[in-house]
């Protein structure tokens, strides 16, 4: 079913979207999913693939490796570098039956994902991996502290203080790029969202200059 | 002993990668005429591969460009070739409105095909913006087909999601029809589209509505179209004025060979020794179909090109399990035909036995049809 036409096999969506460098997997699904006017689920689903992008950024099963290889035309390889399956037992411990994170070997336990709120911006949304990753808690590009909490509530739900309520963001940051890092990085962009919010502890602190 | 390979394709023109299949699909290649000896030498195993790749064969005999055929791809060229107009203006469509049989679908896509391999050849596979190249979509409608239908066939042409409302599938098309540079859109079966149904009257908008926002030329493939007063969206005689569909679309006809004067039986003569050369059975000869069933063929066939091509491809079959391995009438009688061929046939068979019809060119009884 391959054609010698420049490289495009039958099976491909005829509307591309490459992932941004470094950027996490189940953030490049969400992002496509949106260039093609659907959420995560509404891709997926039409790719016949059950799971959840949650699930795959931490490892990607072989069925869901080949299918979006086929659909996207991107390299197996780099689908799988856009997981945290490279990272398993360094920085991250991998339950693979679950396809959960569990306690790191060596690290705090860090859940979800940091963000840099200014990349986020400038990418239109589209998360890193290796902000998911306990070791890493600066932006090399912008020289700053990389944020763990949701901008989005500082901005539309903290109180007066400007300390973050746990109801803002109910999964803190877990929530990853699942719809909520779409808005937070279009809401940074119109000023919703405000970087570098006062009163808050030193993690959460983007823009804090390193 | 690996099992031969069956030779069909078996693509859906209406998802992105039947249509590609279609359209890429190398030329078949005619299986050589064996002599009677030939076929006897041959072990059972490799008669019964070849009788298949026979039987393949004249079931997909080609497009045979009959005269019809090029007048109605010359219809579509023009049109569909000077709708440059920058994306403010609106693109005049094209309706192919004939009756069955005649080979409407299979006049349209050999052109479409023909038109998506210049269009890479020209502009090569790959959009400015990176996204795949698709010149041609193509789109059946069916009994029920409504606005949301329309828009999710769309989607699923390209392969994308189906999910989402009536305006998240639009926009998700219009998108799409956009990203992926598509300038002509093929919508068959245009027919099923009853427009004294309330629904009906929304699609008719929606196609205007596509007409509008899509860069695209509309092509329209359907039977009895103008008489449904589809193009008139279902308006009164005093309003069709305002019916826009019909003032933006030019209607080509395709239409049966006729045998009523010289030139019209040369052409069947002509179609007929086109047909009878690619016919792969041992004692096929040159007049097997021109001469000895030419009358014959008209008959059963009346005229139609789709019916005359599964007849052929029926009596070859039959030739070949009979061992005949030549059409004559004694196997053609034996086959059957679709219900609107063998209703005409009677009327007109009585014509030629009363020797008031022909379909012979050299002969001087050149008679009106009863």
């Amino acid at each position: 079913m391959s054609s010698p036409r420049g490289g495009w096999t039958a099976a491909r969506i005829p509307i591309v979207l490459n992932p941004v460098p470094g950027e996490a997997i189940d953030s490049w699904i969400e992002a496509y999913a949106r260039r093609l006017r659907t959420c995560s689920r509404g891709l997926l689903d039409s790719l016949g693939l059950p799971g959840s992008p949650r699930h795959m950024v931490m490892v990607l099963t072989d069925i869901e490796r080949d299918v979006l290889a086929a659909a996207t035309g991107l390299d197996p390889d780099l689908l799988d570098a856009m997981t945290l399956h490279r990272f398993d037992g360094i920085a991250v411990t991998i339950n693979r039956r679950r396809r959960i994170a569990e306690h790191p070997p060596a690290w705090r336990r860090h859940t979800g994902s940091r963000y840099c709120p200014t990349c986020l911006r400038e990418d239109n949304g589209r998360w890193q991996l290796q902000w998911r990753l306990p070791w890493t808690f600066a932006c090399l590009r912008h020289h700053q502290l990389l944020a763990d909490t949701c901008l989005l509530g500082v901005s539309e739900d903290a109180d007066e203080s400007g300390v973050v309520r746990a109801s803002c963001a109910p999964t803190n940051v877990d929530a990853g790029p699942r719809g909520w890092g779409v808005r937070l990085g279009r809401h940074l962009a119109d000023g919703r969202a405000r970087e570098g919010p006062p009163g808050v502890s030193w993690r959460s602190a983007p823009g804090r200059a390193v | 002993m690996s099992p031969a390979p069956d030779g069909e394709r078996r693509y859906t023109l209406t998802r992105l990668p039947g249509w590609l299949q279609m359209v890429e699909a190398p030329r078949r290649v005619q299986p050589r005429r064996l002599t009677r000896a030939e076929l006897t030498g041959l072990s059972k195993h490799d008669r019964v591969v070849y009788d298949d790749s026979r039987a393949v064969w004249h079931a997909n005999l080609g497009t045979i460009r009959t005269p019809q055929l090029l007048a109605l791809q010359d219809g579509l060229a023009e049109i569909v070739e000077t709708n440059r107009h920058d994306g403010d203006k609106n693109r005049p469509a094209a309706l192919v409105d004939a009756y069955p049989g005649l080979g409407k679908t299979t006049a349209v896509l050999d052109y479409a095909k023909t038109y998506h391999q210049q269009q890479l050849e020209l502009r090569g596979p790959t959009t400015v913006d990176g996204h795949r190249r698709v010149p041609v979509a193509y789109l059946a409608l069916s009994g029920n087909t409504q606005v949301k239908g329309l828009n999710e066939a769309i989607c699923r042409f390209y392969g994308l999601p189906t999910n989402g409302t009536t305006d998240r599938l639009a926009a998700r098309a219009v998108d799409a029809v956009l990203s992926v540079n598509t300038t002509v859109m093929i919508i068959d079966d245009i027919h099923f589209l009853d427009v004294r149904r309330r629904d009906a009257r929304a699609m008719a908008n929606h196609l205007k509505f596509l007409s509008n926002v899509f860069p695209v030329t509309l092509i329209y493939i359907g039977v009895g179209v103008a008489a449904r007063g589809i193009l008139s969206e279902g308006l009164s005689a005093a309003e069709t004025l305002y019916a826009q569909i019909s003032r933006r679309t030019t209607t080509l006809p395709l239409t049966p060979f006729l045998v009523d004067n010289g030139d019209g039986r040369r052409q069947w003569r002509r179609l007929l020794l086109t047909i009878e050369r690619k016919l792969v059975l041992a004692d096929a000869h040159r007049g097997m179909l021109a001469e000895e069933l030419s009358d014959y063929l008209y008959v059963r066939s009346t005229g139609h090109f789709a019916s005359l091509m599964t007849l052929i491809a029926r009596g070859c079959r039959r030739a070949v399990a009979t061992g005949a391995e030549r059409l004559t009438t004694e196997v053609m009688d034996k086959v059957n035909n679709d219900a609107a061929a063998e209703q005409a046939r009677i009327e007109l068979a009585a014509a030629v036995d009363a020797g008031l019809f022909t379909t012979r060119a050299a002969t001087s009884t050149a008679g009106q049809v009863a």
